[in-house]
């Protein structure tokens, strides 16, 4: 679990350098899916400052532009991965 | 007035006020509703750029500003030109949105705006291989741009740092450089003709042609503008052909001055390496360890040279004569190579993750004033901290002066204490930079971050902008409050006044 927030706490504050490995179309071009913003969110629902009415749930289940950026992250990182460990762990308590 | 849960605010306490139904109403219908974003968590990921100091908040669990009312994505100029007449029809505040990556704030929400997420506008139009121009739609992502130029034989040569975080609409937005600069310019070198969307929803064309004569240009009003003025929406930009031939050298000289001595000489005689690289000593320390040339000549120095062969050759030999007439020897390109793999990295993320607070301030100074600007910043930001870090480098080359780019680094501390003293540093390098007669910023423009120091550059300039902006865009829809311009009222001020 510490290792899982270590490395979105990393991507979180990344500047997105996987941005290209997402395709040119409009869906996957949405901020809030992007590894950084999808960190960053995955942070914030963790801590307890973005409740389940904000829809956070339905964000962090958009991972098309995650798993696109799997083989493009510039520190070798799966955040697809890290989300499921993350938030796996959180949901067992 | 924040509830606090472990020290942290909680979303029901943001500032969040929602799009109203009317307007979301006509925005869905002009974009769809999967291109229409409501929820506060996709709000949240939209309420950053990449500014170091809402990294800062966002660290310690604040919200920077506000929460965007929505996020609108456009999939043609038609559509764009909708939203804003919507917005005009609903009194709604509009963004520009790119990817994000600007770092002084230009995208920050102030008074909960609407985003206009451009990335949907993401095509080359054309490539005309007569002239050698490119049409492309400002959304297009930077790095997939060279990538689909390069497959054609081209290149746009504007390659910075943030080049795959980026899209071309932003870089025009705030007039940015890349690392080939010293050879081709900055973008608004590049860009030769444009579209914009006004604040009245009028489409403004500037037909794209090598130079005019027509009065002040009306291009040089977009690029830059951060969205002030309007929407960029379609770019026209000078492109070259792949270069036939690409190398490197690296230089190692005995001080600063005779490394600063040597990049002037070689511009202002004409030489034009595509890339000019020039480190202080813990810049060039932290690139060159183990290289044995560097223990008595401890300043870096790293030029490329592209283009044809015979030209590339010719001013290898004029900028190695000029190195050397400076004390200078020839070094391992290992700090070239190094340079190349990393050029589109960031170096910050380690930095950030572990609590420093690290930043970066690019200002330009005349050669006159580099020497002395260098030291009494570098003096001013170590006087704030024993454990602060300065370095500079100089990547930007022109005959009349460089840009100075500096790396600031605040030792993990109480966050009041590190936001009072990173904006401490910001006011000194500033302030010395204006007093020295520089320009506050080179290439990543103004924002939100800026603005306290700007109308002392700009002076009677900056009321010129502010009444051009009131003609432009009276309701003040675009952007407000951004490069240095009157904000909505009761926008929230970043950094807040109780942090100056």
């Amino acid at each position: 679990m510490s290792t899982a927030l270590e490395t979105l706490r990393i991507c979180a504050f990344c500047p997105n350098t996987c941005r290209p490995s997402h395709a040119a179309e409009a869906w996957l071009q949405i901020e809030s899916q992007t590894p950084s913003a999808m960190s960053l969110l995955a942070l914030a629902y963790l801590d307890g400052r973005l409740g389940e009415c904000s829809g956070v749930i339905e964000a962090l289940q958009r991972r098309e532009a995650v798993r696109e950026s799997r083989t493009h992250c510039t520190y070798g990182f799966d955040i697809d991965a890290t989300l499921d460990a993350a938030l796996g762990a959180a949901s067992q308590g | 007035m924040q509830s606090v849960i472990e020290g942290r605010t909680a979303h029901s306490e943001w500032r969040a006020e929602p799009l109203p139904a009317a307007a979301a109403a006509a925005l869905g219908a002009i974009v769809g509703p999967a291109n229409l974003l409501q929820s506060i968590a996709d709000r949240f990921a939209y309420a950053r750029d990449r500014l170091p100091w809402a990294l800062f908040q966002l660290r310690a669990g604040r919200l920077p500003a506000t929460l965007p009312a929505a996020i609108v994505s456009p999939g043609s100029p038609d559509e764009l030109i909708k939203i804003v007449e919507a917005a005009n029809r609903f009194d709604v505040k509009l963004i520009p949105f790119g990817a994000g990556s600007g770092v002084l704030g230009g995208t920050l929400p102030l008074s909960c705006e609407v985003m206009v997420d451009l990335k949907r506008l993401n095509c080359i139009l054309e490539i005309d291989e007569v002239d050698c121009t490119v049409r492309v739609q400002a959304g297009m992502n930077g790095g997939q741009f060279e990538a689909a130029l390069s497959a054609r034989g081209y290149t746009a040569n504007h390659l910075p740092q943030s080049i795959h975080m980026s899209t071309v609409g932003g870089w025009a937005a705030c007039r940015g450089a890349g690392q080939a600069s010293s050879r081709y310019g900055k973008i608004e070198d590049i860009v030769i003709g444009l579209e914009a969307v006004l604040p009245n929803a009028r489409l403004l064309k500037v037909r794209p042609v090598a130079r005019r004569a027509v009065g002040p240009s009306i291009k040089d009003l977009m690029i830059g503008s951060e969205g002030v003025f309007g929407f960029i929406t379609e770019l026209t930009l000078r492109i070259q052909r792949l270069p036939e031939y690409e190398g490197g050298a690296v230089y190692a000289f005995p001080d600063l001055q005779s490394g600063l001595d040597a990049m002037r000489e070689i511009v202002q005689r004409e030489g034009r390496p595509s890339v000019m690289r020039l480190y202080d000593a813990p810049e060039s320390r932290l690139r060159t360890d183990g290289i044995e040339v560097f223990k008595q000549r401890p300043i870096l120095g790293i030029l490329k040279f592209s283009g044809p062969r015979g030209l590339a050759i010719a001013e290898t030999a004029l900028a190695h004569d000029i190195c050397s007439a400076h004390d200078a020897i020839a070094a391992d390109d290992a700090p070239y190579r190094h340079w190349e793999q990393t050029r589109y990295q960031s170096y910050s993320i380690k930095w950030q993750t572990a609590g420093y607070c690290m930043d970066t301030v690019e200002v330009t100074g005349s050669w006159r004033v580099l020497p002395q600007m260098h030291a009494r910043m570098g003096e001013a930001v170590r006087d704030l901290h024993p454990d602060a870090h300065f370095g500079a480098h100089w990547s930007h080359i022109y005959p009349e002066g460089a840009c100075q780019y500096m790396t600031v680094r605040l030792p993990p501390m109480e966050h009041a204490d590190a936001m009072r003293l990173h904006r401490e540093a910001w006011h000194r390098l500033e302030s010395i930079c204006l007093e020295l007669g520089g320009s506050i910023a080179h290439h990543h423009g103004v924002g939100v971050f800026r603005n306290e120091w700007l109308r002392e550059e700009l002076g009677l300039g900056l009321e010129l902008l502010q009444i051009l902006k009131d003609g432009i865009d009276p309701r003040n829809l675009l952007n407000p409050g951004k490069v240095g311009l009157r904000a909505s009222p009761g926008a929230v001020t970043v950094p807040p006044a109780d942090m100056r």
